[in-house]
């Protein structure tokens, strides 16, 4: 195992879910980070704040989540890939912000890692409830973009991956991970920093056009376009405002600027959904029934899929890295072929919603939840696993 | 003209919206043309509002150090929050920011922070930054970030209408306090000075000489700066106060002007009057009676950057250090036989480095024997006494279920972890006790080989009673053959204090010799 | 009051003065500039621009002393102030002073 010159831990270790989300950061090009201590994702929060100063790069604990947000978004405005990290309550008190931060096209990234809720609930135990939120959280409409990991090596790798995807679509992404993963230690192994591909958001540059004609939000093909960002003291004197907005920047206060300017949010993320969304495949082909799972869930669900495939249920998994924008198409035609979706979560039933929506009505669709505190028991997913195969089952549904 | 034949944009104009390129504003015509939209002035502030003075004496600073001083307009940032005093953003040619109610000063951190050449500049209102903004006003002035923070107080929510805030008087009336403020305001200066700041100034617009020279003079000064400005409200506030009220009808169209005409009578400039005493006076009726203004406080003292600076500093030497450690690390052949998915649970109490030694067995398993290894731990919130427990799970194939389901061993150092893990053992398995603090009881399960060894006496007579989770480790290494004894041993010498690396080592081979021997039995 | 004989000095003395501008379509009538100009060089006119306000209107330029405030104070960018070169005047007299309640 080599460290490297640049402050990199190249190499294997046995590492926290939280750390190796620090450390993915950090590879991915993070140099700023403002937090505040939240149980489970606190460790996120030291791990940045021992880390950057070694890379030059800035740390600092703002006194509320609120301050945090903001603040990652300043930082963003003045060219710095920034992130912040927090659990429910903190992510609850994020979400004006992060509006602010999706109606400025800012890149940026937003790490929950999720436990029990509701209000302060369980802070050291794991929950999956934050799903919906991570959708619907802020008001008016947006799309956003949340990956979920399985392990502490994919939050590694998906949190590099959420750097690129906000830099990409300037925008900021979620990496929703849980008290499970965020606590857990496992094998992580840190690439050397050649072999990582990074993306920075498309900047503009003095010279390449006049300050006056610089237009901080060009239309462009209108097709999902993103435009080039300046950042503050390269003499572009941008404005921007959280007020519905023009291409200048300037507000408008009426029905066709609003029209404009959702509409260009939401096509951002949608016309790019090829690109954004990832799904993990397994055994599909002779499937009747697929289990449709992400982060600790569908980790967990792998057993109970085996155990069902030696019962002889032909049981299939998918498994959603991207949780949003949500992967409808796949569903959609899924639903065709198959006899019945099983969604397990540690939740009441959340992105089951989803699957049901997308499944309308050509495949029944069940859930297997439990609402936080502990991952789902095998035994509980196989017998839904059963249910849905249209087997008659001694387990109750609650 | 019927609708449907009105053009859009008409129908917007005739339905109050602003119009975006069809203002009626030339630009170019004033010598402050150039650091102004002009595509977007005419500004919304109503007749009489203090906000356009503020402007351009703000506008006056900076033109004044741009050409004495030579600021590049180009690094300066206005970062504002929401409200009447908000709407500045959006009419000054620099990078502006218009965020949101409350939070400009967090924006303005990050942008500072990540680009201290910036000069960034927060000029919000009352309700603003220290009503919702409050705890980000505090904060900012107890780091003494380098920002200046350009406070337009004008007593009220003028925006929504008139609603009272944090600053307006006692006894003063506002659209939801129209029967006399029952609340008392905030004295920001003396918030600003106690919070931390290392500049703070008070003036009235109608003072807009000396205000333009403070505000010079605070966007130069290294650290916190704050300038409170009063301006007149009136629409709102000098509609519902006596101030707003001249002596003749005409008067009654120019607020404004009128309450600027108070100002001078009420305006006492008073330099270096302690912060305290700055309040703004007002009578029982709520009408100002006093306004102190000046500049009250003028104490440069290091700022947050040079504290980051010296910081980082701190932090690279301490790179370099973990740098060699790492380097350092011998390289071991990785295992090559199978190992089924193998369950481990540790248990005692608080302090006795039950979660170190499930670190130690995973890092093993998984750098070192090159498996797969899952490591998580339980535990209250108590740092001592309480009860700790870790699980470990090793594998040569990927883990599914990174928790315990049915261990095959245990590794237990308190009676309480024997009572809470002795029952979910799996039949056939092992249970190694520190015998020295377990006792077994009458009816402890047939099932399961238990075998004890007085792991804390051990480490005792070697010299360090914090070694005996080590003594266990090497038990337990011993006893089960899951993690290879020189994995085990190079993850236990990573993971102790240099300082007590032999007698852990010591530690380790006592336990895994009496381990062997329990292997041979077996 | 008056003197009774001119300073002999009075050729050195060296009167700052300023050449208002008013941008009467940008006024909105405040009344800012014209209370609080230190030399009563401006009254609120009579006409009135397009938004229907009255803008104000130099009574005597030759007593400007460009003191800018009028600039200054106002919200609306509607009054600038150029610089027309110090002279020195033909007579001194004294000024009233401004009475302050």
């Amino acid at each position: 195992m080599m460290s490297n010159d640049k402050g990199y831990l190249t190499g294997e270790h046995f590492m926290l879910g939280d750390h190796a989300a620090a450390e993915g950061a950090l590879l991915a090009g993070c140099r700023f980070f403002a937090g505040y201590p939240i149980t489970p994702a606190t460790e996120i929060a030291e791990r940045m704040s021992v880390r950057l100063p070694q890379i030059g790069g800035v740390y600092i604990q703002m006194e509320d989540e609120l301050a945090s947000m903001n603040a990652i978004l300043g930082a963003s405005w003045a060219g710095v890939k920034s992130m912040t990290a927090t659990s429910g309550p903190g992510f609850s008190l994020m979400m004006e912000n992060l509006g602010l931060g999706i109606m400025l096209e800012t890149p940026c990234v937003l790490v929950n890692v999720q436990r029990g809720g509701p209000s302060t609930g369980l802070p050291t135990l794991v929950g999956q409830q934050d799903m919906m939120q991570a959708r619907w959280g802020s008001h008016g409409d947006y799309e956003i973009i949340a990956l979920v990991p399985t392990s502490p090596q994919e939050l590694f790798d998906l949190t590099i991956r959420a750097f690129n995807l906000s830099e990409k679509y300037r925008t900021p992404v979620l990496v929703m991970t849980d008290a499970e993963i965020g606590h857990m230690t496992e094998k992580v192994i840190i690439p050397p920093p050649e072999e990582i591909e990074l993306v920075t958001r498309p900047e503009v540059r003095r010279g390449d056009v006049a300050p006056d004609h610089f237009r901080i939000f060009r239309d462009g093909d209108g097709n999902g376009y993103v435009s080039p960002m300046a950042r503050a003291g390269q003499g572009f004197r941008i404005h921007v405002t959280g007020l519905t907005h023009d291409e200048r920047g300037y507000p408008g206060m009426n029905a066709e600027t609003q029209e404009w300017n959702v509409r260009r949010l939401i096509t951002k993320i949608r016309a790019h959904r090829d690109d954004i969304i990832q799904v993990e495949e397994k055994n599909l082909e002779d499937a009747e029934v697929v289990v449709v799972s992400y982060g600790i869930s569908a980790r967990t669900s792998l057993w109970p899929i085996e155990l069902a495939r030696r019962e002889g249920i032909r049981v299939g998994y998918l498994r959603l890295i991207t949780v949003w924008p949500f992967p409808e198409d796949r569903i959609r035609a899924l639903a065709k072929q198959v006899r019945a979706f099983v969604v397990p979560e540690i939740n009441m039933g959340q992105i089951v919603r989803e699957v049901e929506r997308c499944a309308a009505g050509q495949a029944e669709v069940f859930g297997a939840n439990k609402p936080g505190g502990d991952i789902l028991e095998p035994e509980q997913v196989l017998d839904v696993i059963r249910r849905a195969a249209g087997q008659t089952t001694q387990v109750q549904e609650t | 003209m019927t609708e449907d034949k009105m053009l859009r944009s008409e129908r917007l104009h005739m339905m109050g919206y602003e119009p975006p390129d069809t203002s009626d504003w030339v630009t170019g015509q004033h010598p402050m043309d150039d650091l102004l939209r002009g595509e977007r002035l005419p500004h919304i502030w109503c007749q009489g509002c203090g906000l356009g003075t503020a402007l351009t004496t703000f506008i006056s600073a900076l033109q004044w150090l741009e050409e004495n001083r030579g600021l590049e307009l180009d690094k300066v940032a206005v970062v504002s929050g929401i409200g009447c005093t908000g709407r500045i953003a959006g009419y000054i040619r620099l990078d502006s920011f218009h965020t949101t109610h409350g939070r400009a000063i967090p924006f303005a951190t990050g942008l500072k922070l990540a680009n201290p050449e910036l000069k960034v500049v927060v000029i919000s209102g009352d309700g603003d930054i220290a009503g919702i903004g409050g705890n980000h006003f505090i904060h900012a002035a107890r780091r003494n970030l380098d920002i200046t923070v350009i406070c337009v107080n004008n007593f009220n929510y003028g925006m929504t209408g008139g609603q009272v805030g944090p600053t307006t008087p006692h006894e003063a009336r506002a659209v939801t306090t129209q029967y006399g403020n029952f609340e008392y305001p905030f004295n920001l200066p003396y918030l600003a000075a106690a919070s931390g700041a290392s500049f703070v100034a008070r003036w009235t617009v109608l003072h807009a000489r000396r205000l333009e020279w403070s505000l010079r003079e605070a966007m130069e000064h290294p650290g916190f700066s704050f300038v409170e400005v009063i301006a007149p409200c009136s629409t709102a506030y000098a509609r519902w106060n006596p101030e707003g009220r001249g002596l003749d009808p005409e008067s009654l169209r120019r607020r404004g002007l009128e309450v600027l005409k108070y100002y001078q009578q009420v305006g006492r400039i008073a330099h270096e009057t302690h912060p305290k005493d700055a309040a703004v006076q007002v009578d029982h009726k709520g009408l100002l009676t006093e306004i102190i203004e000046g500049k009250f406080l003028d104490d440069p003292k290091p700022d947050l950057q040079e504290a980051i600076d010296h910081l980082a500093s701190v932090g690279e030497a301490r790179w370099l250090a973990a740098k060699k450690a790492l380097d350092g690390r011998p390289k071991i052949a990785k295992r090559t036989d199978y190992v089924p998915r193998t369950e481990v649970q540790l248990g005692g109490f608080g302090g006795q480095g039950i979660i170190s030694a499930g670190m130690i067995i995973g890092q093993a398993a998984a750098i070192y024997d090159g498996l797969e290894a899952s490591f998580t731990q339980s535990y209250g919130p108590e740092a001592r006494g309480g009860s700790a427990g870790s699980q470990v799970v090793i594998s040569s194939e990927p883990i599914h279920h990174p928790h315990i389901i049915q261990p095959a061993s245990a590794i237990i150092m308190s009676q309480g972890a024997y009572a809470k893990y002795a029952p979910i053992l799996a039949p056939g398995g092992m249970l190694l006790i520190d015998d020295g603090l377990v006792t077994l009881a009458d009816d402890h399960r047939r099932d399961v080989a238990t075998y004890g060894l007085p792991a804390t006496q051990i480490a005792e007579g070697l010299g360090n009673s914090r070694a005996a989770n080590t003594v266990m480790l090497g038990f337990w290494t011993g006893a089960l053959g899951v993690v290879s004894q020189e994995a085990m041993r190079q993850s236990v010498a990573e993971s102790v204090p240099t300082k007590t690396l032999e007698v852990n080592m010591h530690a380790f081979d006592t336990g895994f010799q009496q381990g062997l021997e329990i292997a041979g039995q077996s | 009051m008056t003197y009774w004989r001119q300073p002999l000095d009075r050729e050195r003395i060296q009167v700052p003065h300023g050449i208002v501008h008013i941008i009467e379509e940008r006024c909105k009538g405040c009344g800012f500039c014209v209370e609080f100009c230190p030399q009563h060089v401006l009254v609120m006119s009579k006409r009135t621009n397009s938004k229907g306000y009255h803008p104000p209107e130099l009574i005597d330029e030759s007593k400007c002393v460009n003191c800018g405030l009028c600039a200054l104070l106002c919200p609306d960018f509607a009054v600038y102030v150029e610089n027309g070169g110090p002279h020195s005047p033909d007579r001194v007299e004294p000024v009233h002073r401004i009475r302050v309640t």
